[in-house]
């Protein structure tokens, strides 16, 4: 049926009948009802909408708190609490914000076990990558809380923030 | 003519034509599983694309597995084929560009692809490239899947 439309513009060849539509119109329509209904009665149904964030300033959509800069310079030295790094090794020591410890986030079996200690003992834990966009401190941030971690920060800004404020880094 | 006489005949041949059907059909309903199983997880990385906004993020989250199993399953059985092979080239075409624009912004993520699971992470241009791959049989069957008469 169709090959002998073909010498006929390319697009010839996909053009979709009525029925199609119809019918591609009913997989939607099912999985619109399964996939919202399936949730509605699920043990833990999800939120259709989320809240906006402008909502709910001081959390992030993650459900982690945020840090800001200068809620990091304020803690980076104090003892209680740990700087994470969720970028590469080699990123680490290119440049990191004082104090910070390097937990990368593709090496993340291979590191908690030696930081685990200092973790659990730890009042605050504040999780940065490398910029607003990346999604690896997010990450880090939810592995660490499979882990039984607690208090765990974001910093959302990270490197690109803490540099533009001009702040100093640690090789 | 070249095209008509002696390439699209072996294009629509129905050995072809099957594996196509089975190979993207199949895909899809092994990549929806562990997405339908874990609607939250999967809504975390479609938010990690960072395209739609907050509040519309559980929407497809939970649907778009479940058209990914449901066309899967009608391209392998053989139900509204034309259709259902359609539906998941354009899925494919937006799988695509979420990739492709995140490429060119420079983020590396999770592509949510065959798992809900954040960690695995792989090559985003490896991605696109996979895509495009499957687009192909997707092409092939919407090009010159011929239906049977009276169906």
């Amino acid at each position: 049926m169709l090959s002998r439309e073909w010498p006929l513009p390319f697009f010839k060849g996909m053009r979709m009948k009525k029925k199609n539509y119809l019918q591609m119109l009913l997989m939607v329509l099912a999985s619109l009802v399964i996939g919202l209904g399936s949730n509605y009665f699920s043990r833990k149904p999800l939120p259709l909408f989320r809240e906006m964030p402008a909502a709910a300033p001081a959390v992030s959509v993650s459900g982690f708190s945020e840090a800001d800069v200068d809620f990091v310079r304020q803690f980076s030295a104090d003892p209680g609490i740990v700087l994470l790094d969720a970028r590469t090794v080699e990123n680490f020591e290119h440049g990191h914000i004082p104090g910070a410890a390097s937990l990368p986030i593709s090496r993340f079996d291979e590191f908690f076990p030696h930081l685990q200690e200092r973790l659990r003992a730890a009042r605050m834990l504040i999780v940065y990558c490398s910029g607003w966009t990346c999604p690896d401190s997010h990450e880090l941030a939810l592995r660490l809380f499979q882990k039984g971690l607690k208090v765990l920060f974001l910093y959302k800004g990270g490197m690109e923030d803490w540099l533009e404020k001009g702040n100093a880094v640690e090789k | 003519m070249l095209l008509r006489n002696k390439i699209a005949p072996i294009l629509s041949a129905r050995p072809l034509q099957v594996l196509a059907r089975l190979f993207l059909g199949g895909i899809f309903i092994y990549a929806s599983l562990d997405k339908i199983a874990h609607p939250q997880e999967f809504a975390g990385i479609v938010a990690n694309y960072g395209i739609l906004p907050d509040f519309l993020i559980t929407m497809p989250a939970l649907v778009l597995p479940w058209l990914e199993l449901i066309a899967g399953l009608c391209l392998v059985s053989g139900l509204w084929v034309r259709s259902a092979a359609f539906l998941l080239s354009l899925l494919l075409l937006v799988f695509i560009l979420a990739l492709g624009f995140n490429a060119a912004r420079g983020i590396d993520l999770s592509c949510g692809c065959f798992s809900s699971t954040v960690a695995d992470k792989e090559n985003i241009y490896m991605l696109i490239f996979r895509d495009l791959l499957f687009l192909l049989p997707g092409l092939l069957i919407i090009f010159f899947y011929r239906e049977k008469k009276g169906s």
